[in-house]
Parts: structure tokens; sequence; C-alpha cells
């Protein structure tokens, strides 16, 4: 009953916008927006499997890969920075300057050093989603409660259990909320990074179809692109759910 | 090598030969806190002494400065001058030789740690997986948690909680057990029941045990002698014995004539120092 009711309520927008699209591109002419049919069609001709299996999982691959740098990257800084407030004071700036750099806008820098391959890909998402990973775990780490820190120097423990058994912890929930901004980060970056000389990947098979005119392809692109984002988020909520169980209920997100 | 690395809990602390010989030692310990207002000395010239198994008490009114004289003992920060000595060494800072239990047990236990991990953090990287079981399976036999090894804190009571972070201070095994109002935010069933909790605890392992109170008829059920500190800067103003012996009982100890005769007179030494306190208020002097 209640599982209904929530899918109603968190679906009846996205089934309307789609009927719409549906019946409206139903007998369109126009070369820029085919009938919602042909796309379906042409998604199922084109994406089981052949193209998922030479663009789509590169693309995932070099995605999650830079995600998973990126989230290393920071959480380990941002524990050290937090951990050391002079430290940080030091840092901060720095950090502020570079991540109000976007992260598109290191591209062409990317290319002239790595040049076009996937390891240009991959720095290019790390420097974008280092970021909130980095503010978010820094932010918690300083956050910590001053009667844990007392219970850490009483008990003396070790600095593999300050960091690693007490703060890191600690710090979890808002590490999280800082790798779902890093996840949208990347799905974006490896859209725009494969737009540059790369011969796989769904952005360059978007970029593709659109210069040889294959709008349709262009589209189906868009659609799996949506379902990818949508996939990636659900299965997101779903780690952090098991990630943050034995966590206080309040501390999870409302939902 | 300190008396604490010898012992595990529920044996009892072997100790220097002469057990009349301090165990703690505060010695002429003053405390100033700098703020930006200037400097203001809260703690002067602060000395008083515990023996083994000897449960004693620290009253005073209200910002006093008895979180302040525990944090210097417990090393969490240094006093301005004087020493602490426990065993014979001078602290310099946090000691294996002093177990804490913090007011707050909301904020002083790890939320996403079993209560079994809480209690075995302190132990982590310091011994044996089977010696760090054992000593976490009886610090939670002797505050009767047995059962709830793998609840969270936060599912358990305020009292419950209170409990594991007592097991978790007895399981690291120091000769001293520090505690600053422990038992301030339960109510007085529970607290009844947790002041029998810190007896028998001192009874079994033959701790030391410093506790910090509000409550006057805590201290006089508590303690062995009360340190009743007053003034501004406050200073020791009367050690008090209580003669009661280790083993009480809440209805009997407390109905005792010598029960309500030291009541009497706490509440008399306290109510001068608040008085004193109140009388000599800015207290600041320019740095
Ligand atoms: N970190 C600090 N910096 C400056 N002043 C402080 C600090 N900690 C405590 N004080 C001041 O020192 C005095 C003693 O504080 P303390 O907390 O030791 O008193 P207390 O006896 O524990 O009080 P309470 O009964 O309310 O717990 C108070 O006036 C307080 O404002
Ligand atoms: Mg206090």
């Amino acid at each position: 009953m209640t599982i209904i009711r929530r899918a109603v309520i968190a679906l009846w927008l996205p089934i309307l916008l789609v009927l719409l699209w549906w019946f409206a591109s139903a007998s369109s002419t126009s070369l820029f927006f085919p009938p919602l049919a042909d796309i379906v069609s042409a998604t199922n001709a084109l994406w089981i499997w052949d193209h998922t299996i030479v663009d789509l999982l590169p693309s995932l691959r070099n995605m999650l890969l830079g995600l998973g740098i990126a989230t290393a990257l920071g959480v380990a800084l941002g524990l050290v920075l937090g951990s050391f407030p002079r430290l940080l004071a030091t840092f901060d700036p720095g950090i502020e300057l570079f991540r109000a750099l976007p992260a598109v806008a290191i591209l062409p820098v990317a290319i002239l050093v790595l040049g076009l391959g996937d390891s240009m890909r991959v720095f290019v998402i790390v420097l974008g989603a280092v970021w909130p990973v980095l503010i978010n775990t820094t932010a918690a780490v300083r956050g910590i409660d001053p009667t844990t820190r007392d219970v850490e120097a009483a008990f003396r423990l070790s600095a593999a259990s300050r960091f690693l058994r007490v703060r890191l912890p600690a710090a979890l929930p808002q590490i999280l909320a800082g790798v779902r901004v890093a996840l949208y980060i990347s799905v974006a970056l490896i859209v725009v990074s494969e737009m540059q000389g790369a011969g796989v990947g769904i952005g360059h098979f978007l970029l593709a179809s659109q210069r040889n005119w294959a709008i349709t392809d262009m589209w189906t692109g868009m659609v799996v692109l949506g379902f990818v984002g949508y996939g990636l988020s659900i299965l997101f909520r779903f780690a952090e759910r098991a990630l943050l169980r034995a966590y206080p209920p309040q501390r999870l997100g409302k939902d | 090598m300190t008396i604490a690395d010898h012992r595990t809990t529920g044996e009892t602390v072997p100790v220097a030969s002469d057990p009349a010989a301090p165990l703690v030692e505060v010695r002429g310990v003053s405390h100033s806190y700098t703020t930006k207002a200037g400097s203001r000395e809260v703690l002067r010239n602060i000395s008083f002494s515990v023996k083994p198994r000897e449960f004693v008490c620290i009253v005073g009114p209200s910002g006093v400065g008895k979180t302040t004289i525990l944090r210097d003992i417990a090393g969490l920060q240094a006093a301005t001058s004087g020493e602490v000595r426990v065993a014979g060494t001078a602290l310099a800072g946090p000691s294996n030789d002093i177990g804490l239990v913090f007011q707050d047990y909301s904020r002083s236990l790890m939320p996403w740690m079993s209560v079994t991990d809480n209690v075995a953090l302190p132990l982590r990287g310091r011994m044996s997986r089977t010696e760090r079981d054992g000593r976490v399976a009886s610090a939670l036999l002797e505050v009767g948690l047995v059962g709830h090894e793998e609840s969270r804190p936060w599912q358990l009571s305020g009292g419950m909680q209170q409990r594991v972070a007592i097991a978790r201070a007895l399981a690291f095994g120091a000769p001293v057990l520090l505690m600053d109002e422990p038992f301030a935010s339960v109510d007085a069933q529970t607290r009844a029941d947790l002041e029998d909790l810190a007896l028998r605890v001192r009874n079994d392992t033959g701790q030391a045990v410093i506790l910090i109170t509000h409550d006057i008829d805590e201290a006089i059920y508590l303690a062995d002698r009360i340190v009743v500190l007053g003034g501004r800067p406050a200073s020791v103003v009367e050690e008090i014995e209580v003669p009661f012996g280790p083993e009480r009982q809440q209805l009997v100890t407390k109905a005792l004539p010598e029960f309500g005769r030291l009541r009497a007179r706490v509440h008399r030494l306290i109510e001068d120092a608040s008085r004193a306190m109140t009388g000599s208020m800015p207290a600041v002097e320019e740095s």
C-alpha cells in the first residue's frame, strides 16, 4: 500500500512528461524532434547491447575510477586538514581558489599535458569531483564534538584509531553527502571530456551522432544517459543506507 | 611500567607496598583561563590526595572550578602551576593510569559503534584480541550490560549509556577512575542504581575514584572523603572524612544520624562558599 503510494508520488510527473512527449511528438516530421516512438525503437536497436558494451561501459569505468580516486583523495586530505586547524588555515585560500575554477576549464590544459586518452578524462573527473568530498570531510572533522576529542585524548587512542575508528565514521554522513554531489559532477564531466578526441564513450557517441545528422541516435544517447544517471543515484542511495545503518535515525536523510 | 599495565578488570589492583601512600597527589595546582577579556584565575593552590581504594567526592558551588580541576587531573589541559602525581609520577598529559567517565554520555560514546566496540575502543592496538575480548566481557558483566553487547548507544536508556561509559573506563584498566557529574542527567531511581554501581565497582576492582558532583547527598553517600571547593579563585575550603565504611545502602546509610549532621555541615560550607563568591564577583584581571 505505502510502497504503491510512494511510487505514485515519485513517478507521476516523469510519467506525465513522457506521455506528453510521446503524444506531442507522435506525428512530428521535424528533423530535430523525431517521434518518441522512433527514439524508443532506435534505443532498443542501438543500446541492446552493442553501444552499451562499446560506449557506455568504458564511460562508466572511467567515471567510477575518477570518482573513486576523488573520494579517496578528498577523504584522506579532509581528515588531515580537518584535524589540524593551522594546516587548514594555510591551505584554505588555495582550496577556495581551485574550487572556484570550473573543471571544464582545465580540459584544454589536461589535453595538452596528458593527451586525449583515458588518463586525461579520469584526471579531469578527479579534479572536478574532489572538492565537494574534500570540503565536506574537512567541515565534518572540524565539527566533531569537543567531548569526542576529549575521549580520544583521555584514552590515548592511537593515530589509527583516531582517524579510522573515530573521525572517519563521525564524518561519514557528511562525506557521503559530498560524494553524492561528486557523483553528479563526474557524470557531467565524463560526457564533456569524451567530446574531445575520444574514439568511444557516451559523450563521443552523442557528439558523433549530432555531427553525422543522426539526430534520432543522438536522442537515444540522451535517454540512456538519463537512465544511467537515475540508476546511479538510486544505487548510491542504497549504498548510503547500508553504510549509515548503524547511525542514529535522525542522521539519515529524511525520506 | 605503571601498575595499570599489570591488571585486568575484575582483579584487585596490585598497589605499591604501602596502602596508605597516596595514589593521586594534587600539589599546589593553580589554573588561569586566558580569554579576550583578560586572564582569570579560577583555581589557586589546590592540594589534596587520594589513597588507593579511596572514594573522594569533590563538591562546590556551581562555576567554582570543579570541571577545571578534573581536566587538570585528567591531563586534558595543563595546570598553570603545580603538579598532579599518580603512583609517584608527575603527569604530563593524559595517562594510562586514569580512566575517565564524562558527564555527557550521549557525546562521549560513539553512536555508530556497538556497546562492545565502544568499550573496546581504548584497548585497540594495545593488546591481543583475546585479552581485549576478556576485558570487555568482564567490564560489561561488572556494569550489568550482558545481553546488550550488540546494541548501539542510542538504542539504550540514559542510565544504560552511562553504564557503557563506566564499562569503557573499567576496561581501560587504570587504577584511578575520574568522573565529572556522571549521574547528573538521569532520573532519580537510575541515579541511585548508578551510585550503588560506582560503590560496587570500587569495592570489586579496588580502584580509587574521584567523583565530582553537585549533589551533597550523593557526595556523602559515596565518599570516604569529601573535598569542598570554594572561593574565587577557588581553593580547598575543607576536607571531610565520611566514616561509613565501604558497604552502604541507600535507605540505611542515608537514615543514619551522622549522615544528617554531615549534610548540614557540607551544606553550610557550600552556602558560605557561594556567598563569598558572589561577594567578590568581578575577579577579572587585565593582562
Ligand atoms: N575554557 C575556558 N575558558 C575560559 N573560562 C573558562 C573555561 N572553562 C571554564 N571557565 C570558567 O572557569 C570557571 C570554572 O568553571 P568550571 O567549569 O570548572 O566550574 P564547575 O565548578 O565545573 O561548574 P559547574 O558546577 O557549572 O559544572 C567558570 O567561571 C567558567 O566560566
Ligand atoms: Mg562542571
